[in-house]
């Protein structure tokens, strides 16, 4: 109930391709897949290694989790657009577990598609060009279906994969009827129907190979055909998405995604907590500048936990912080108002301190270690939605809104 | 219901399409290889349908699948395909005949169970594979009877690849929890539960239980779970044992910290854990053989044990690595398990026809159609149907039923207690030696060993060393491991001499790793026998084939460390051909000092 609840006009197109079209692939072509051998093993194994896990905001329905791919060894990530990805928390989870902040570069709401960049090199990738440039798959193509539905992946586990065949090439013509009056046409070309159920939360952005592991396409998002209720299993053929990833790499495309209006104040907010706990870290000159601290002040909490001038904060909240930048990062998004917990590296000495509100004055201390979910839930969701603060939005209220109605408002709000 | 007639009906509509399309060009030629792997396929389809059961309760209500693993008729099903079908059940096999069955065993937490067909002692077996070898891609198939739609009960094949292995499934709402465990895009659907999970070899890898569902109610999205074959494997004796198994807690909990390693936060004290050095703080590096890297790493270890195994773990302390080999506590106390089965017992019959208009939360057990956020409450539209009397047990499963509190079928319990009692009642029968047993030993780079085992005191003597005991008496601390030892070797001594007069609490525990090497896979295991002598539980170990003595493990205390006493090299004793076999090796293992290894020279047994 969380996917784009749309008519689909093509559907019935696709399932007669079934019928008409398998028996037109080669039977030569067919003979060279070894399939269940070592060699699909292999193949299932490079294909997920190209594959991340993306974490972002859940609001309301929307899972806060996806699939993307990698198109450069650069650290460009390619996946579906989504309101998951409106947030300033935006992570990725390469697939030998390293986690990194994403940023979105570009977006293209009319191909509902996403280019991420993280801070990465040397990693494994997929070969798009190559993908855009030759032929389409064809019906009866076996192919693998590479992603993270129901974010049954974690941290270095590896991502599902899934296998079928290809039932089709047509158009998704589809029109968002609940979005009335506005009716939008996606006229993206054909793109693949596939029999390997990927209609699933999470998997929307991961990678559809054929037999050898060579990139085909994106995987789609969760389309329904309204009349019938028939859900299908989609994905954008390269040749759909290149354009846009080339633009997004050369930093031509428009970041025109839906951003965060709140990410400002609550970077003030997070260095005040810093501060209130008597704090001062080097003043944010460099692109990285180093988390010495530079000042501690006399009697605060800081001293009082035995901080001192020149520690280097390593991790806060468990998360490694390579400048003074991450560690306002990180403390943004850390959900604990009331503690910090720091690894301090002082000298060859590395030790954590954990630092808490003494002051019962302080308004926003509370001895909840974290704050209630729905709170926090629902700021993310007034940001995204970018409503009023004092508009009484809950998530509860938009459980029966779909997510493309929830898209569609965030895309008007953003100048 | 409405959007599952008419998902069937597309399927339908579309075969049609397929089928009547008048073929455009001669048959195409298969390529050889292409024809041959299907042959292949084909054939271990065919080896492995007649092992696939169809399991329906005695009412005819619910169901699901199973698979038979020994010609004389056990079946390896889901725990919550069987959880309310009561002690008997029926199972129609691919022959078309439908089988009397009895309830052997169940492992709730890990939703597995044992039950055994009744009526031939020449069921077609299945293999059972090893799962720790199934590789992401692979093609597997599952065989079961999903919708209950054979009324043949000719199994229906669903074929996929493996989509992820050590999969982590939490509990979602009942006690069950999937670690380990396979992941795989064949179709499991409802009343696929409990059904296996076949490579291509037509080996078993797994049990197939669980899936994702979600906004497609409970109808397979490509996204279905098997327990790990090789779980399985570990609980098999427990389950042929007719108990009611628990799982393993190492009686610490870990969190992982931001550089990603897995730290201990907390150890019980009481744990064997704790008494072997485990500590708040430690890094856990490896766990039962495997490295571990991640919190769903350490619990798809874990789960795989029962309760009672000991495994081995590697842990680090500063620059130091220790490894130890902690005997793993249960993870619910005494009776509470039976308790919490009583609830699922009570929440309805498996394995009905889903109902597709409700949508159910994701990750229930397909076979399941309760509400998983209320498991232990009356279920109001199954209630009804659901009489308060127990159906008719046939005739031919009365006499294999015996209800007792704590086990799932204290029948298959006492007939594995009878059968270990009895194999050492025949091959090492002292009961007239009831004096005190002098036996000399020679020890390694040690004094020879002057050991007596007397009805009232046992004495240890090597060299200046002389430990003494007075039984029932607090034992003198400076040795702890010797007196340890001796306090087995007292036990072991009356054991030989009379089973029943000092023993109590008697049950079969079933499989155990071999004291000595620990869990290894592939090795087979040793049976357990737990007894408890004044207050003190014992755990004998027997060879699992030759049912011979094998070992003690008597667990330590505040004072005493664990102990455990193997006995090997049986031959009679000098001068007595016709004397019953009496080990001439007997090797103590204790935590924490190196093993002793003792060699018989001399025995007299005082008549």
């Amino acid at each position: 109930m969380k996917g784009c609840w749309t008519s689909l006009t093509c559907c019935f197109f696709a399932i007669a391709c079934l019928g008409f079209a398998a028996p037109l692939a080669s039977a030569e072509e067919v003979g060279t897949l070894d399939v269940g051998t070592n060699a699909e093993i292999e193949m299932a194994r490079a294909a997920a290694e190209r594959v991340v896990k993306i974490y972002g905001a859940g609001i309301g329905a929307v899972e806060p989790y996806g699939s993307g791919i990698l198109v450069t060894a650069d650290g460009y990530v390619l996946t579906v657009l989504s309101p998951m990805l409106s947030t300033n928390q935006l992570r990725v989870v390469l697939a030998d577990g390293r986690r990194r902040e994403a940023k979105v570069v570009a977006s293209d709401p009319e191909k509902e598609l996403a280019l991420l960049h993280i801070e990465a090199s040397d990693l494994p990738c997929f070969d798009w060009q190559r993908a855009a440039s030759e032929p389409v798959g064809r019906p009866g193509d076996i192919i693998y279906a590479v992603a993270n539905p129901y974010e049954i992946a974690a941290g270095d586990e590896m991502v599902s994969v899934q296998r079928g065949v290809i039932m089709g090439l047509a158009p998704l013509a589809a029109s968002d009827d609940r979005l009335s009056p506005v009716e939008r046409t996606r006229t993206w070309g054909e793109i693949y129907f596939i029999d390997a159920i990927t209609n699933n939360p999470g998997a929307a952005g991961g990678a559809l190979v054929d037999a050898h592991g060579n990139l085909l396409g994106l995987l789609g998002k969760e389309y329904i055909d309204n009349r019938t209720r028939t859900w299908v299993h989609t994905a954008q053929p390269a040749s759909l998405f290149a354009e846009f990833v080339r633009a997004g790499i050369e930093g031509k495309a428009q970041p025109a995604v839906a951003t965060l209006p709140a990410v400002k104040p609550k970077e003030e907010l997070s260095f005040e907590r810093l501060d209130h706990f008597g704090v001062r870290l080097l003043p944010d000159v460099l692109d990285r500048t180093p988390a010495y601290i530079d000042r501690v002040v006399v009697g605060s909490d800081a001293a009082k936990a035995g901080l001192r001038p020149d520690d280097l904060i390593v991790y806060v909240d468990k998360q490694l912080v390579q400048s003074v930048r991450e560690v306002r990062d990180e403390l943004a998004r850390s959900e604990q108002e009331d503690a910090v917990e720091l690894m301090i590296l002082r000298g060859e000495e590395m030790f954590p301190i954990t630092l808490s509100a003494a002051d019962p004055k302080r308004p926003s201390a509370t001895k909840n270690a974290s704050k209630p979910k729905s709170s926090s839930t629902s700021d993310r969701l007034r940001a995204l939605l970018l409503e009023p603060e004092d508009e009484p939005e809950t998530p509860d209220k938009l459980d029966g809104n779909t997510e493309d109605s929830k898209d569609l408002k965030a895309t008007k709000g953003t100048p | 219901m409405r959007g599952m007639i008419a998902s069937i009906l597309m399927v339908l509509v579309s075969t049609g399409i397929a089928r009547s399309q008048p073929a455009p060009t001669p048959a195409l030629p298969l390529p050889e290889r292409l024809a041959e792997q299907e042959a292949k396929r084909i054939a271990a389809i065919a080896k492995a349908i007649p092992s696939t059961a169809a399991i329906f309760d005695s009412k005819g209500e619910g169901g699901g699948s199973g698979v038979i693993v020994t010609p004389d008729g056990l079946v390896l099903t889901n725990f919550h395909v069987v959880a309310s079908m009561g002690m008997a059940m029926k199972v129609g096999l691919s022959d078309g005949k439908l089988y009397d069955a009895v309830l052997v065993g169940i492992d709730p937490v890990g939703d597995v169970a044992m039950i055994k067909l009744l009526g031939r002692e020449d069921f077609p077996a299945a293999t059972l594979g090893d799962s720790d070898r199934v590789r992401v891609g692979e093609t597997v198939f599952a065989a079961g009877n999903p919708f209950l739609l054979a009324h043949d009960y000719q199994p229906t094949i669903t074929l996929g690849v493996v989509s992820g292995v050590g999969r982590y499934q939490p509990p979602a709402g009942t006690l069950i929890e999937y670690t380990d465990c396979i992941q795989t895009d064949a179709a499991i659907n409802p009343g696929n539960s409990g059904g296996p999970l076949f490579n291509l070899r037509a080996e078993v890898i797994g049990i197939n239980g669980r899936g994702s569902f979600g906004k497609r109610s409970r109808v397979s999205v490509g996204i279905g779970y098997a327990i790990s074959i090789n779980q399985v494997k570990n609980f098999y004796d427990h389950l042929h044992g007719g108990l009611l198994v628990d799982h393993a807690s190492l009686g610490a909990t870990v969190t992982t910290n931001s550089e990603g390693r897995v730290i201990v936060q907390e150890v019980m004290r009481s744990s064997s854990a704790f008494r072997l050095g485990l500590r708040a703080g430690d890094e856990v590096v490896s766990f039962g053989g495997r490295p571990i890297g991640t919190v769903n790493q350490f619990k798809n270890v874990l789960g795989i044990y029962p309760k009672g195994w000991p495994v081995e773990l590697s842990y680090r302390r500063d620059e130091f690595r220790t490894t130890i080999t902690p005997r793993l506590a249960g993870v619910h106390r005494d009776g509470e398990l039976a308790e919490l089965v009583r609830g699922e017992k009570q929440s309805g019959p498996p394995g009905k026809e889903p109902s597709p208009d409700k949508p159910k939360p994701e990750d229930t057990p397909p076979g399941k159609p309760n509400d998983p956020k209320s498991p232990h409450g009356p279920h109001g539209d199954h209630g009804e149907k659901m009489p308060a009397a127990a159906p008719a047990i046939p005739a031919i499963a009365k006499p294999l039923i015996e209800e007792r509190p704590g086990y799932a079928n204290f029948f298959f319990n006492r007939i594995q207690q009878e059968a270990l009692l009895a194999s050492l009642a025949k091959s090492q029968d002292f009961s007239a030696k009831t004096g005190t047993w002098k036996l000399a030993f020679a020890e390694k780079d040690g004094a020879p060993i002057d050991l007596r085992l007397g009805e009232e005191a046992v004495a240890w003597n090597q060299g200046d060393d002389l430990v003494a005991l007075r039984l029932g008496i607090d034992p003198p601390l400076d040795s702890p491991e010797i007196t340890a030892a001796l306090r087995g070797l007292d036990h072991w001594r009356r054991l030989l001499i009379d089973r029943t007069q000092w023993f109590s609490k008697v049950t079969f525990v079933g499989g155990f790793p071999d004291p000595k090497r620990g869990h290894q896979k592939g090795e087979p295991l040793v049976l357990g026998l737990a007894m408890e002598r004044a207050g003190s539980p014992l755990l004998w170990f027997f060879d699992r084939t030759t049912r011979e003595l094998r070992g003690l493990h008597v667990e330590g205390d505040d004072l005493l460390p664990d102990v455990d006493l193997l006995f090997t090299d049986y031959r009679p004793l000098e001068g007595g051909s016709e004397s019953p076999l009496f080990p001439h090796r007997i090797e103590i293992l204790s935590p924490g000092s190196s093993p002793r290894v003792l060699t018989l020279e001399k025995g007299e047994l005082g008549p």
